[in-house]
């Protein structure tokens, strides 16, 4: 009789299915929270800065740091509706910008956004 | 012969690898001695960047040209395409800086990234650019000749300019207010625009984005005006709309950059109150409303090809519901000109009446280059003030785009 063959158990997948990830997806309002103000010494900064700028410009782009190279004609952003999104995020972390200052033509590519807004002054 | 071949395939990699592609360098604000660079596709390996004696950097000031030694590279970004740069010494503050000028020479590339110039911050760009197409534009003209079978040919201009500034004294908290003009020939036998619409405007986006739609722009056309060539019918209008724009599919991480515009709608409801000041027909004086819907749509293709740079379809529809009997002309009732046998559309009698008004416009648009093209558009039904019913044209033109600065408006201010 020939010796019964070891029946594995099935492999785990390591990788997180759709329905994980959305349930580990952080709100909007946690991944901004750590740039408010009263939140971090870091906000004690003179500007903005580049890493919160990236934040807030994928944020209102609704995208990742890997789409910086990006317009927002290719990411399907409408211009005014960013700029605005843009000028809340940068009002929220303690910092000024004037709304006409933040690109949103279909042609502006995400990282130009950051150029501007990363020389914020604090408010 | 297996290692000769695994020989030549060596030596050919680094050929046919793809060139790496620095978009933009910016100086950090907070610290001047270190330089962010962001590639685009293909993310540069570590080893093709990681070397500080990679890196070329020389910045201009008043006093002249001088090297800067790069420290340390940093790649822990590398991920999203992004390098850092530690200088030895800090770059010259505004006013003083010019510009700084990086080159990348690792040993199969040398590649130039774009120039940081002390505007590429704070300071708004230049007033005029170049643009790539009518939704980019802010100052727009474009014109066609259509050759029309059994009729006269006919000239089309479409021509636009827009302006939108935050409200004076503030920092856009507010919304913003602009002036907004376009010019509009549509079924003329001579190039001369018969549709002029003036407006002062006022906007603010209300609410903020969420996944597929985007945060709302609230327009309000305060006050206007809506003419034709020869004045004969003049509108006094004043309009509150608001447009929803509406992303059908998600954007995935590290898109590429040829899909451009992305799927993209924009909805618009509204109403417009009008006041006839001038009509051959309609009754003068009276105020009436129109309700007003409308959606566009735009999805392109732009290899940025020489003699190819884009394909791009738009399509807009709206229509006006009017609650009085409004001017239109419809040349199915054109008189036959005895002399020809053909319609004489010029004299297209006006009627009356409160039939819905559609508007089709359809258009694809293929770029040779990022400034010019030529454009193949449908159109149907009929636009304010005289409502013409334009019936199933079909045109053919070139088009010319410039810009002005970085303040796109088009798809907010028409529905």
């Amino acid at each position: 009789m020939p010796p019964k063959k070891k029946t594995s158990a099935p492999k785990k997948s390591t990788k997180w299915t759709r329905t994980q990830l959305k349930t580990k997806a952080l709100p909007i309002s946690s991944v901004m929270a750590p740039m408010h103000p009263t939140s971090a010494v870091e906000n004690d900064l003179p500007f903005l800065g580049h890493a919160r700028s990236v934040v807030i410009v994928t944020t209102a782009a609704g995208t990742d740091a890997s789409n910086l190279p990006r317009s927002l004609s290719q990411l399907g952003r409408n211009g005014p509706s960013f700029q605005q999104d843009v000028f809340e995020g940068v009002k929220h972390a303690g910092y000024k910008i004037g709304l006409d200052e933040i690109p949103d033509a279909p042609s502006t590519l995400l990282i130009e956004a950051v150029n501007v807004i990363q020389q914020a002054p604090k408010a | 012969m297996k290692s000769l071949l695994m020989a030549v395939l060596i030596l050919c990699l680094p050929a046919l690898a793809t060139p790496l592609k620095p978009v933009n360098a910016s100086i950090d604000p907070i610290d001047r001695g270190h330089i962010f660079v962001l590639f685009d596709n293909p993310a540069p390996t570590a080893a093709s960047v990681d070397q500080p004696g990679y890196w070329l950097v020389y910045e201009t000031t008043k006093g002249g040209s001088r090297r800067v030694e790069v420290e340390r590279v940093d790649i822990s970004d590398l991920g999203t395409k992004q390098v850092g740069l530690y200088l030895v010494r800090k770059i010259a503050p505004p006013p003083d800086i010019k510009s700084v000028a990086i080159t990348l020479a690792n040993q199969t590339d040398i590649v130039a990234v774009p120039k940081v110039d002390s505007t590429s911050g704070i300071k708004p760009g230049p007033e005029v650019i170049e643009s790539t197409n009518k939704t980019d534009s802010d100052i727009y003209f474009n014109g066609s000749y259509t050759a029309v079978v059994g009729g006269d040919p006919v000239y089309d201009i479409d021509a636009f300019a827009g302006y939108m500034r935050a409200i004076p004294g503030t920092d856009g908290t507010y919304g913003r207010i602009g002036l907004y003009g376009q010019v509009r020939t549509k079924m003329s036998t001579v190039a001369d625009p018969n549709s002029f619409l003036n407006y002062l405007v006022y906007q603010k986006v209300i609410w903020h984005s969420t996944k597929y739609v985007q945060a709302p722009v609230f327009n309000y056309r305060f006050f206007g005006a809506e003419f034709d060539r020869t004045a004969k019918e003049l509108n006094l209008l004043t309009s509150p709309t608001i447009t929803i724009p509406i992303l059908p599919v998600k954007v995935p991480s590290n898109v590429s950059g040829k899909i451009d515009p992305w799927p993209m709608f924009n909805l618009t409801v509204g109403a417009e109150f009008v006041n006839v000041r001038k009509s051959v027909l309609a009754p003068v004086g009276d105020w009436h409303t129109r309700g007003l819907a409308g959606m566009n749509f735009a999805i392109g293709y732009t290899p940025k090809k020489n003699g190819f740079y884009s394909l791009k379809l738009t399509s807009s529809w709206q229509v006006r519901l009017p609650s009085a009997p409004e001017i239109f002309y419809d040349d199915k009732f054109a008189p036959i000109d005895p002399s020809t046998g053909k319609k004489n559309v010029k004299k297209t009698p006006p009627m009356l009446g409160t039939q819905p008004r559609h508007f089709l416009d359809t258009k694809v648009s293929y770029n040779f280059s990022s400034w010019g093209g030529v454009t193949f558009e449908h159109s149907y039904g009929s636009l304010p003030p005289i409502f013409f019913k334009t019936d199933q044209t079909f045109a053919v033109g070139l088009s010319l785009t410039l810009k002005q600065g970085d303040y796109g408006r088009y798809s907010i201010l028409k529905p």
